[in-house]
């Protein structure tokens, strides 16, 4: 039935035209849902006769509510399993209105206005970075007097960003929606450069000669700056403003050497706003249109590397080699052969599931190696998820993991004959500054695992930790962070409900084991809908200690009950069989959960209703070519809201 | 002597956060100041905000038996003995709904109104008056954090101050980036030469591409120049105020120490507070020191659980540390606030001291840290508002919705609106003495009212008592001075916000046993403030 009704879709996708009768799916929801969600019984806050009244269909909750309604008539959860379900026909007639009213734009995909993208922080000293040819990060350096990973001198200038409704940084909605700190931009790019005209092999690259020039020809300053700011501006043209650079040279020039004044006219260059955003040349169509090869150049190398792109590309772009396809996945393995790849760890990654507070917040220090050790772990298995093309589904479970020596976590397991390539890419982002001696570290190794205590990063020290209180676990906070983060389904702690209690009593006798304790609270009408999800999930988690380590009872003696039921009924008995119940029953929720969060973080902007066409035949692809992670990322890169334009919504 | 001792030299800052941290050169820690002519320097007003979220033990908060300037200290409150004669402790000042969750705690504080969406609120009181005063300063207003950040569910416990549109301010947590942000630039004025020069030809460069952008991407790039304008502004504003007085302070700040600790880190903030308002670089100030949903834990005072955790101390009555953990942070949470009263007396102002020409308001967005209720916040004021607060007082009020006392700051500050949030008008009772009759009189009538079975219905003063332990005992006095328990469930307490209800006369129904010849209610079925 379902292919049929896929079928369908597709067949009236093509077909449909701009506004859509709502009348047949008004006619549905009148009939076989107003009884329980009219204005009166508003059966879970859900009121369908006022949105069947709303006039104005883009408001964002009229919009969001009939997105739910599509989604809970697609997904066969409406109407319930007790009441009588909807008929194919009615099921299409739904699933026809709302395709044609919020996916299709004149019966056509598309892919909504294509935002303007200001550099988040951690792109922008990466940019500086490749830009300047200079180390400017931080090294992992913990003091033990400040608890956590140093800020680099650029992080105490420039403010942190505020993730956005995509979830990342990079959310070009969210960054536009706040003022660019000129002033913070303009004391970073002092520091830079400051740090640029002291480094003599970044210097001999950018001018060309190392030992400063009495005189300097025009035609030769005028040589080194068109050439810098074609990288810093990554091919955007603009004569405009080339001369605007080039009059503050000249300026300069009156009384200073070439050297400062070069570096002045630099500091120009990186104010431009051409430097801070990335500027791409719009059409102004309503409909997507592929980019040039030069903004295809940045996309690619600000979702694979967060950073400019390197001179390989810059070269096809010039050519416009780039463009074409088989080239472009040439490109695309070259890109993901390059360190400079972690920053899908590092950024995407570490935002996504937040093991980047490990090192970041305080709270959760315990000291140097372990906090590096625990941090490296999930980090380096998500680097391996693309390095050696490997399922996303590992996230969840895998039998094979990157294990450190100072977690005081064992596994078991048999050290992968692996070159230690993981070394370079440390050393890569975050070089010591010459002078500081390397303090001996031993990085987490790649083991392929025998016991079925571990693997995926969900059982990851760092996820068990940082989802813990310090003494104690928290099966609540794991199981909405696994829901949220992992599912796809975020909860929200509610606002009227009493919390879970310790003097939870059932006939009068006081409940002592955790897993009965959470089964008398949750089994209130009014906390099971959440709770029938979160529960399983945390108590299935219990084996394991707040640090992560593996125990078979309480401090107390009690033994563990890593046991439940999830709500289609899938039991369990071991976290082992708990993840082997989401990958089997959840999978489908899970895999577009993470396909949707790399889109959103590639394109930087939330998914919104258009993107579905798209997010399902990735989601597709996937399916069909075991959940590989370059599949993932190629098809990402395929998609048009990655390649094209589009000038309105 | 200790407030002052933490101000030490560079040197020993550099070394306490490690080379690494050296710091840009733009040589502005030896400012080049321009001495100008001497100006007298306004009366400048400051306002700070002290949100110590996961609110209290109502029974170790709260105080009894007080007049308006007759009164004891609580446990809690005892900290600020030597600082008597300096607050205001402020009695039934209410959030707007009824409590509940976290997400609304901050916002609820800080706008009088519940959350309005996980990212965008209205705007905060504090940014409305850095809206009118901020314009005087360099720094418009300072947003501190002195807790961790919260990777919560909802954005909106992470931030106390909110623009115009609504949008969170970014809040800064490391005191050597408030530093620089504070103390290193604009009051140098080759820096600000500088700037201003490159910053011409920034506005050149952006005019050059707003030509050529789509309509669409001009709206954003708009900002740009905005932002250009901004700071060009910030610096004329600077150049042209001859502060000669600024100045001179300006040359004193030394930097403060790398934060080793939520303590250090807590009192690094406070000072830079002290130091930014003396200074007159900005005049607003808010500082997160705990968040209502706090994973912070308390190893200088022998904690190791987290704060959020403890506050629910009903619940958690079987943790190590339990109540008297939660009265421990609290208690240092006071502390350190009497610390940044006698820091903000010990800095000459023009007038008197920084401190006579402040307003600081300490709190917490939730009244009993496990029930979440909004009525009789823990609130203190401090400071004497350029003479309009009449501090060394304890005001009872009836129950006032906090938008009053939010309209009542601005006022302070000279900023005049009619209406904020939930407000009803003007808090009285801050500039001048309250004078206030007592909220309730004991006319006779709390009793039992009908009694049949196991049911009773009774008026009375519902007041609580939370001991070590017997943490969920609630008490109704009568006017015989018979005092009947209340021996709720958790969730009876929960559901029917009876919480909330303490220190107020109530209408009360529910059921009861008898024990030892004592009725005790064990459960209330309806509940009424009258």
């Amino acid at each position: 039935m379902k292919t049929t009704l896929m079928a369908l879709l597709a067949f009236w996708g093509g077909l449909a035209l701009a506004g859509a009768d709502i009348q047949p799916a008004a006619k549905i929801l009148n009939s076989r849902c107003l009884d329980c969600h009219d204005a009166e019984t508003r059966k879970g806050g859900i009121n369908l006769t006022k949105l069947l009244a709303a006039d104005n269909l883009n408001e964002p909750k009229t919009a969001a509510l009939w997105e739910k309604v599509d989604h809970v008539v697609r997904a066969g959860e409406m109407p319930p399993k007790k009441k009588e379900p909807l008929t194919t026909t009615q099921k299409v007639q739904i699933a026809k209105w709302y395709q044609s009213t919020y996916v299709l734009k004149d019966g056509r995909e598309h892919i909504g206005q294509t935002p303007l993208r200001r550099l988040s922080r951690y792109e922008l000293i990466n940019t500086l970075e490749d830009l300047l040819h200079l180390s400017l990060k931080q090294p992992y350096v913990f003091s033990p007097e400040v608890p956590a990973l140093l800020p680099s001198t650029l992080e105490t200038i420039l403010p942190p960003d505020a993730p956005g409704e995509s979830g990342f940084h990079n959310d070009a909605a969210h960054l536009a929606g706040s003022k660019p700190p000129i002033l913070k931009y303009s004391q970073a790019f002092e520091y830079a450069l400051h740090t640029f005209a002291q480094d003599s092999e970044a210097r001999g690259k950018v001018f060309g000669f190392k030992e400063e020039p009495v005189n300097l020809a025009d035609a030769t300053a005028n040589k080194i700056l068109q050439r810098f700011m074609k990288r810093a501006w990554r091919g955007y043209r603009n004569a405009d403003n080339e001369q605007v650079v080039w009059r503050t040279y000249q300026a300069q020039r009156k009384s200073k050497a070439p050297v400062p004044s070069l570096l002045h006219a630099m500091k120009i260059v990186l104010l431009s706003p051409a430097f801070v955003y990335r500027i791409e040349t719009a059409k102004d169509r309503g409909t997507p249109y592929r980019v040039s090869a030069y903004e295809l150049a940045s996309r690619l190398s600000y979702f694979l590397w967060a950073s400019m792109p390197d001179d390989e590309l810059f070269t096809l772009a010039e050519s416009g080699e780039l463009l074409e396809e088989s080239l472009l996945s040439v490109q695309i393995d070259r890109l993901l052969n390059s360190p400079k790849r972690l920053s899908l760890a590092e950024d995407f990654a570490g935002q996504w599931l937040g093991f980047s507070e490990i090192v970041s917040n305080r709270v959760f220090y315990r000291n140097e190696n372990w906090n590096r050790g625990v941090y490296d772990e999930v980090l380096f298995f998500f680097d391996e998820l693309i390095k050696s093309d490997r399922s996303i589904l590992d996230i969840i479970d895998s039998d094979w993991l990157y294990q450190s020596n100072y977690t005081g976590v064992r596994t078991g397991g048999s050290v992968h004959s692996f070159p230690l390539k993981h070394q370079d890419i440390f050393k890569w982002r975050r070089q010591r500054p010459k002078g500081i001696r390397e303090r001996f570290y031993d990085p987490p190794r790649l083991i392929k695992i025998k016991s079925d205590q571990r693997g995926g990063i969900i059982t990851s020290v760092g996820i068990l930790r940082t989802t813990s209180a310090p003494e104690k676990t928290n099966p609540i906070r794991r199981g909405v962070w696994m829901l949220d983060k992992i599912i796809g389904r975020p909860m929200h702690a509610p606002e009227n409900v009493p919390a879970l209690s310790k003097s939870e009593k059932v006939d009068g006798k006081r409940l002592v084991d955790l897993a009965d304790i959470l089964k008398a609270h949750t089994s209130k009408a009014i906390c099971i809908s959440c709770h029938k999800h979160i529960d399983p999930i945390g108590l299935g988690l219990e084996s394991f200690d707040p640090y992560g380590k593996w125990r078979t009872s309480y401090k107390n003696k009690r033994p563990i009950k890593a046991i439940g039921q999830f709500p289609n009924g899938g039991n369990f008995q071991s976290p082992k069989e708990m993840k082997q119940i989401l990958i089997s029953e959840y999978q489908k929720p899970i895999v577009k959960n993470i396909v949707e969060r790399l889109f959103s973080y590639a394109i930087g902007r939330k998914i919104q209703p258009y993107d579905r066409p798209a997010v399902e035949r990735i989601c597709a692809a996937l399916e069909h070519n075991k959940f590989k992670m370059n599949t993932l990322i190629q098809e990402i890169i395929s998609s048009s809201q990655f390649q094209s334009r589009q000038d309105s919504p | 002597m200790s407030k002052i001792s933490y101000l030490i030299p560079r040197r020993t800052f550099l070394r306490g956060v490690g080379a690494a941290l050296a710091l840009p050169s733009l040589e502005i820690m030896s400012p080049a100041l321009s001495y100008a002519k001497a100006a007298p320097a306004n009366k400048a007003l400051r306002m700070a905000v002290l949100f110590k979220g996961a609110g209290v033990n109502p029974s170790s908060w709260d105080i009894t038996g007080a007049t308006e300037t007759d009164f004891e200290l609580s446990k809690l409150l005892s900290p600020l003995e030597k600082n008597k004669s300096d607050i205001v402790l402020l009695r039934n000042i209410e959030g707007s709904g009824k409590g509940g969750g976290h997400e609304s705690a901050t916002v609820n504080f800080m706008t009088g109104q519940l959350r309005k969406s996980r990212l965008i609120q209205r705007q905060s009181f504090d940014q409305v008056i850095a809206d009118h005063v901020g314009k005087n300063t360099p720094v418009k207003s300072l947003q501190l954090r002195s807790d961790t950040y919260l990777d919560g569910n909802d954005p909106a416990e992470n931030f106390l101050s909110y623009d115009q549109d609504g949008k969170a301010l970014p809040v800064e947590d490391k005191p050597e980036v408030v530093f620089n942000h504070l103390f290193k630039g604009f009051h140098n004025s080759g820096f600000r030469q500088h700037t201003k020069s490159v910053l011409d030809e920034v506005k050149e460069s952006y005019a050059a591409i707003a030509r050529k952008a789509s309509n669409q991407d001009k709206q954003v790039l708009e900002q740009y120049l905005q932002s250009v304008r901004d700071v060009e502004r910030d610096i004329e504003q600077f150049s042209a105020q001859n502060n000669p007085v600024r100045d001179a302070r300006l040359r004193e700040i030394r930097p403060v120490p790398a934060a080793n600790n939520l303590a250090d880190r807590t009192r690094a903030m406070l000072e830079l507070m002290a130091l930014a308002f003396w200074t007159d670089m900005t005049r607003v100030c808010t500082l997160i020191m705990a968040h209502t949903e706090s994973r912070s834990t308390f190893e200088f005072l022998g904690i190791n659980d987290e704060l959020h955790m403890l506050s629910h101390f009903v619940r958690t009555r079987n943790r190590s540390s339990g109540l008297s953990g939660y009265d421990k942070i609290n208690h240092w949470y006071v502390q350190q606030f009497g610390q940044f009263i006698d820091r903000l007396k010990s800095l000459k102002d023009a007038d008197g001291t920084v401190f006579d020409n402040s307003a600081i308001l300490f709190g917490s967005g939730i009244k009993h840290g496990d029930y979440h209720s909004v009525s009789d916040l823990p609130l203190v004021l401090a400071g004497g508002g350029g003479g309009k607060i009449l501090p060394g007082r304890y005001v009872e009020y009836p129950n006032v919705p906090n938008g009053n006392l939010h309209l009542k700051l601005m006022d302070i500050m000279g900023v005049q609106r009619e209406q904020f949030g939930n407000s009803t008008g003007l808090l009285t009772g801050i500039s001048e003495k309250a004078n206030l009759a007592p909220k309730y009189v004991d006319d006779g009538s709390w009793k039992i009212v009908k009694e049949s079975g196991n049911k009773i219905q009774l008026k009375g003063m519902l007041k609580i008592s939370v001991k070590a332990d017997d943490l969920n005992l609630y008490l109704v006095q009568l006017s015989n001075k018979q005092q009947l328990e209340i021996r709720p469930s958790f969730g009876n307490v929960h559901n029917l916000r009876l919480d909330a209800c303490v220190g107020s006369v109530v209408d009360m129904e529910g059921e009861f046993t008898v024990k030892d010849g004592r009725k005790i209610i064990t459960k209330v079925t309806r509940c009424k403030r009258l």
